[in-house]
């Protein structure tokens, strides 16, 4: 059992770090692109962003559809038979990390894109994925607190409320919304 | 599936995922007081842990 926790602890933190690492990189490699663009300049490119976090927003409560630009790949499971597990978490944190390289179900990476870019800031960028990554690394952590039968229906759990991770991203993108427009009108 | 979800069979992800969008909206909208910026990092947590709605 000790050891178990321990394998998994290590797994665990391994992903984490590894992907904080890869979301730090895209983060400031973003915004260094915006500085470049030269965005941040003007507020259009924010109230932009408002308008693009109101329409995902409604994409998420179903009333517009359309598909989110994404790579549909996923993580490849094979790494844990040839690398074991821990560093097996480590390639999977990294891949995930970089938000780029699988699957993007939601469209608040997309509005965290497009505010980094707006703003141009790559320190602002790099604290934005780090605080994504947190977000998304926070399951793997709460976890342990699921009940056994939790977690043999974790798969099914998910795909049965998935109603309520589209209600909490659309909460959160028509709040970006204003935020984006709060900052556009600091500008 | 319903939409009528009761606390006393609501699984540890739903209450779990709820429970830190409050959170994160609270410290988001006290934090958009001082500076809009700080409030986008809760947002992003948000959107970070939606995400496991993909799997």
């Amino acid at each position: 059992m000790a050891r178990n926790y321990n394998l998994w602890f290590r797994s665990a933190l391994a992903y984490t770090i590894a992907g904080a690492f890869s979301s730090l990189i895209v983060g400031l490699g973003l915004g260094a692109v915006g500085k470049v663009i030269g965005l941040g300049r003007t507020s259009i490119a924010l109230y932009l962003v408002a308008v693009l976090s109101l329409l995902l927003a409604a994409r998420e409560w179903g009333w517009i559809n359309f598909r989110l630009p994404e790579r549909k790949l996923q993580t490849e499971k094979l790494w844990a038979h040839e690398f074991g597990f821990v560093m097996a978490s480590a390639m999977w944190g990294l891949h995930i990390g970089l938000g780029f390289a699988t699957r993007v179900t939601y469209g608040g990476f997309w509005v965290l894109v497009a505010i980094i870019l707006a703003l141009g800031d790559p320190r602002f960028g790099a604290i934005v994925m780090l605080s994504y990554w947190a977000g998304r690394a926070l399951p793997l952590w709460l976890a342990p607190l699921l009940s056994a039968e939790e977690t043999a229906n974790f798969s099914e759990s998910i795909f049965d409320h998935r109603l309520v991770f589209h209600r909490v991203a659309g909460i959160g993108l028509a709040w970006s919304a204003g935020l984006a427009v709060l900052l556009a009108m600091s500008n | 599936m319903s939409s009528a979800i009761s606390l006393s069979n609501t699984s540890t992800l739903v209450r779990a995922s709820y429970g830190l969008m409050i959170i994160c909206l609270i410290i988001g909208t006290v934090s958009s007081v001082f500076s809009p910026k700080a409030s986008l990092l809760a947002a992003a947590v948000i959107f970070g842990w939606s995400q496991i709605g993909g799997l």
